[in-house]
């Protein structure tokens, strides 16, 4: 009772501290943007910002790209992630060296991959294009993704594969009938993160793209012009990037947070 | 090798080798190549390629700024996902303890992940502006001083770890939740009935249990804060002065500013290597300590 | 399931790809920052299109972005962008990569009258006896931004007078600045100064002009470093004396942005900043506290940073396209056009420009911004000049945050340009 109430206070805290800068956020979208350094609330109310948005700066396009992007990528990857990761937790398939050099492939700050990338993808012609981005987040996603599936599979004992293959399943059968079903909340959570992953990312999409092509990163970057910052616009598009993650979080919560009853709530 | 470990061996390479083909050709020919780019003698204006070995590692491994930012990288990484992980498992632990508002919390308590680093970077400027923004008028409102939050140069480091970890506990969140989700039922259900207390249950069943998600947070997220570099961009610069120089940000400034894009990407190739050996460190001290 | 979400995903992803194929004919792609000046040529676009039957298409960045993506493309390969927009201080480094076009031979082919043009801003942006490889696009040369109203304020000129012995008016020397300045800090109720004092490319800029107006200079007619002078440690003595006593609270943070906003708010009674920030800040729409209080000077001891962007051609691009650009350049920096989108606001290259009646009548300020154009001197422009906004813009950092005293930091200074003008 009194852990429940704690826990209560503790996740109302740590909600607020989220929620009230996003807030302000939001409200900085409603407001024109001289007015938005102002420390009333509601200074002057307006959709100029979403307006200016969509009409002069395309962001429509951008978040479309974006959106397109992401889930391919994520689509594309999580298959992939999820039988290396599944290799590495059940078999330990090519020992230490490949987990390692899976992982290490994103140790590396991006700076240096954006010109070997760039020259790379200009010359398979892949520049410009919603492919090439979609192609590059999915090695991006895979290594991070790999690492987070292994985890889950590795806390599944296999015993239960081991109970479906003396039935006569095979081990594919047992991986895609026993073991994904089980490790449900990791894959939600690895699919969010992979869509994250790549909804957020910004240098690859600046140097790899164009006007057509630009993501929600890019445009949301170039809002810092050498007048000022158009911090009202930055807001507008901040308070609709949220949406897609809200969304799928939505969606997926009850997986990730349900079932949580051992013995510990009373 | 007996028949039962072939069978193993083929039944994992089957599974790993799509992942790992994809992963070597997309990812690793870039890799190759920047690997190639950090021992030669490229530079944006003169961009041939000549092999040099290991003259650009010594470069700049011989300038007092690197290891200044070696070691600003360092501090930051270990504060952020130290505050990272111990906030984001109290968060997940305390959201397994309640039934009602559950969605809402988690639903407002990931929404900070869904911004990108330049976007995160822009807000905070704003909520940070020492003389407009908000929380300042709002420290001068209740009589507190203004702090210079990014001018000063003590402050600005522990300013941008504290943004970091606004933003990224978010996903350690996410993911202990999962782990949490998936803990077996079993264990727990054998320690009610023999008696044990809920902190008792949490120490000797819910911590281990949470061991490989746990490592797996924290490694992503040292490999994510080792990276750190939209927030210095956007905010610092590397300023005041070089408080806030972390080594992204140098080996960028090295890349295309200095246009040496050979030094700037062995000082990339010298963070990976560093990054590798805490991690590799890390899960070996883990295996240890699990025997 | 899967599949078909993937097929109707992957369709649509085939049919975006396909239609960033290119178009028909030339099109001229170019990045630009997202400032006024690009709004306003970019509504004269139809203009050219009918003219010419070329289309032009401005990408909008941010300006770090927009530096590493065009280097990205003119290093190797063929340039996706065939018409450069170049800031002054890349103006060293590109035709050291070999990444320009000389535009004389296009200038003499075509005719174009290169006198009008402002010697100083062809200067600024790489002219050499040999090749013109950029021609001027507008300028962005620095003054002092000040309060009319606060100076015309009768108490605080009898303060002003009983605590110094003179007249409150604008201030032409840069100890009077500074002066100044400290009083409305400490007894006027506003900052002195609003200060970017971010390190890099925002103090570098603001530290230039103190540097000119206290006499000194960076490099002298041989290109030798004269840095380290008496001069120049009285200017940087000045500015952190300003950053300490005249500027606003977190100045060591502060860009562009941050002074504007506070400039705008009424907060500051001075700001040395870009020469075209006055009609942002005289504007009763976005700055109503300030609007028609705020008129600008050149800076304080005479002469001002100058600064500008140009238009270039890059070399890794096929002749026709390279020909179209210039066909660009050479309709938008006309006489005819330049006037036009100075009567929208634009800051001229052109003399002719500056001193017609039109854009005058409409502008009077204008005159005062022809001056500070006029007089203005350069940081030092070459190869590595983004690199040296950053040395030395550590040093003026450190310097005035107290973790350096100024002689070590002007010697550093120093040092750093000689190392990298033999780099």
């Amino acid at each position: 009772m009194l852990r429940r109430a704690i826990s209560h206070i503790g996740l109302i805290i740590a909600c607020l501290s989220v929620l009230l800068p996003i807030l302000w956020v939001f409200r900085t979208s409603l407001v024109p943007e001289h007015a938005s350094y102002s420390t009333d609330i509601f200074p002057e109310l307006t959709l100029e910002n979403y307006r200016l948005l969509f009409g002069d700066k395309n962001f429509g396009t951008n978040y479309a790209n974006s959106l397109i992007v992401a889930t391919l990528s994520v689509v594309l990857s999580m298959p992939f992630a999820a039988m290396t990761g599944y290799a590495f937790a059940r078999f330990r398939t090519g020992g230490r060296i490949a987990r390692f050099a899976t992982l290490a492939s994103q140790m590396l700050p991006p700076v240096a991959l954006a010109l070997p990338v760039f020259m790379l993808y200009r010359a398979a012609g892949l520049t410009n294009s919603l492919t090439g981005l979609t192609l590059i987040y999915a090695a991006i996603n895979l290594p991070f993704l790999t690492w987070i599936l292994m985890g889950f599979f590795e806390s599944i004992p296999e015993d239960l594969e081991g109970a479906a293959m003396t039935d006569g399943a095979t081990r594919w059968g047992a991986f895609w009938r026993i073991v994904l079903p089980v490790a449900a909340p990791g894959i939600l959570a690895s699919a969010v993160l992979g869509f994250i992953l790549s909804w957020n990312e910004f240098l690859f999409a600046l140097i790899l793209g164009g006007s057509k092509t630009a993501t929600v990163p890019v445009a949301l970057a170039a809002l810092q012009t050498s007048n000022g910052v158009q911090i009202s616009q930055v807001s507008a598009g901040v308070s609709l990037a949220i949406l897609p993650l809200l969304i799928a979080v939505h969606f997926i919560q009850k997986y990730l947070v349900q079932g949580l009853s051992f013995g510990s709530v009373k | 090798m007996s028949a039962i470990a072939r069978q193993r061996l083929r039944a994992g390479w089957g599974f790993a080798a799509p992942g790992l083909t994809m992963l070597a050709l997309v990812m690793g020919i870039p890799l190759a190549y920047a690997l190639v780019i950090s021992m030669s003698s490229m530079t944006m204006l003169k961009p041939a390629l000549g092999f040099t070995g290991l003259t650009n590692f010594a470069t700049i491994m011989s300038e007092p700024l690197f290891w200044h930012s070696l070691w600003l990288t360092l501090r930051y990484s270990i504060a952020a996902v130290a505050g990272e992980f111990i906030i984001g498992l109290g968060i997940a632990l305390m959201l397994r303890q309640i039934i009602v508002l559950r969605g809402l919390y988690f639903a407002i308590l990931t929404l900070p992940m869904a911004m990108s680093p330049v976007a995160v970077a822009l807000i905070w400027r704003m909520l940070l502006q020492p003389n407009l923004g908000i929380i300042n008028q709002s420290l001068a409102a209740m009589g507190l001083p203004m702090v210079d939050w990014l001018g000063n140069s003590d402050l600005a480091l522990p300013t941008l770890i504290a943004i970091d970890i606004w933003q990224q506990t978010s996903f350690v969140v996410l993911l202990l939740s999962a782990g949490l989700a998936s803990l077996p039922k079993e264990p727990y259900e054998a320690a009610e009935v023999d008696g044990a207390r809920p902190i008792q249950q949490f120490w000797y069943i819910t911590l281990p249990l949470l061991r490989p998600v746990s490592a797996i947070a924290i490694v992503i997220q040292l490999i994510n804060e080792f990276r750190t570099y939209d927030l210095i961009y956007v905010l610092t610069k590397g300023g005041p002065g070089v408080s806030t120089e972390l080594l992204s940000f140098f080996a960028y400034k090295r890349a295309f500013q200095g246009l040496q894009v050979n030094e700037g990407t062995a000082a990339a190739f010298i963070l990976l290597l560093i990054v590798l050996m805490i991690t590799v460190v890390f899960f070996w001290l883990l295996e240890r300590q699990k025997t | 399931m899967k599949n078909k979400a993937f097929l109707v995903a992957g369709s649509l992803a085939a049919a975006l790809w396909s239609s960033t194929a290119l178009a028909e004919g030339i099109t001229l792609r170019a990045l630009m920052e997202d400032v006024p000046e690009t709004k306003i040529i970019e509504d004269m676009l139809p203009d050219f299109e009918a003219k010419t039957g070329i289309k032009v298409e401005f990408e909008k960045v941010g300006y770090g972005d927009m530096h590493d993506k065009l280097v990205a493309q003119l290093v190797s390969g063929e340039s996706y962008y065939n018409l450069l927009s170049v800031d002054f201080l890349w103006a060293g480094e590109f035709p050291a990569g070999g990444w320009l076009e000389d535009l004389n031979p296009y200038v003499a082919k075509s005719g174009f009258d290169m006198a009008p043009v402002i010697p100083s801003m062809l200067d600024l942006l790489g002219r050499t006896d040999t090749a013109l490889p950029i021609m001027p696009m507008y300028n962005y040369s620095m003054g002092m931004i000040y309060r009319t109203d606060l100076i015309a304020d009768p108490a605080l000129a009898a303060k002003y007078e009983a605590a110094t012995g003179k007249k409150l008016a604008a201030p032409t020397t840069l100890d009077d600045y500074v002066a100044m300045a400290k009083f409305f800090k400490a007894d006027g109720g506003v900052n002195g100064a609003a200060m970017q004092g971010q390190k890099g490319d925002p103090n570098s800029m603001e530290f230039s002009n103190y540097l000119f107006s206290a006499g000194g200079d960076y490099l002298d007619a041989n290109r030798k470093v004269v840095l380290d002078s008496d001069q120049g440690r009285q200017a940087l003595t000045l500015y952190n004396d300003m950053i300490k006593n005249a500027a606003q609270t977190g100045a060591l943070s502060a860009t562009l942005d941050d002074t504007l906003r506070l400039m705008c708010a009424g907060e500051s009674f001075s700001m040395v900043t870009y020469w075209w920030m006055l009609p942002q800040l005289d504007n009763a729409e976005k700055c109503p506290k300030v609007a028609g209080k705020v008129a600008i000077s050149v800076m304080p001891g005479g002469h001002g940073e100058s600064g500008g962007w140009g238009w270039g051609i890059p070399k890794n691009i096929p002749g026709d396209q390279k020909d179209a650009a210039w066909q660009f350049i050479e309709w938008v920096q006309s006489k005819d056009v330049s006037v036009k989108r100075a009567l929208q606001g634009h800051a001229p290259v052109r003399s002719d420009v500056f001193s017609d009646p039109a854009v005058l009548a409409k502008y009077p300020f204008y005159a005062q911004a022809g001056e500070i154009v006029a007089s203005g001197k350069s940081f030092p422009v070459f190869t590595y000049s983004p690199q040296y906004e950053d040395v030395l813009g550590t040093q003026i950092s450190l310097s005035a945050s107290g973790d350096t005293p100024v002689d070590a930091a002007i010697k550093a200074s120093a040092k750093g340009l000689e190392d990298l003008l033999a780099k």
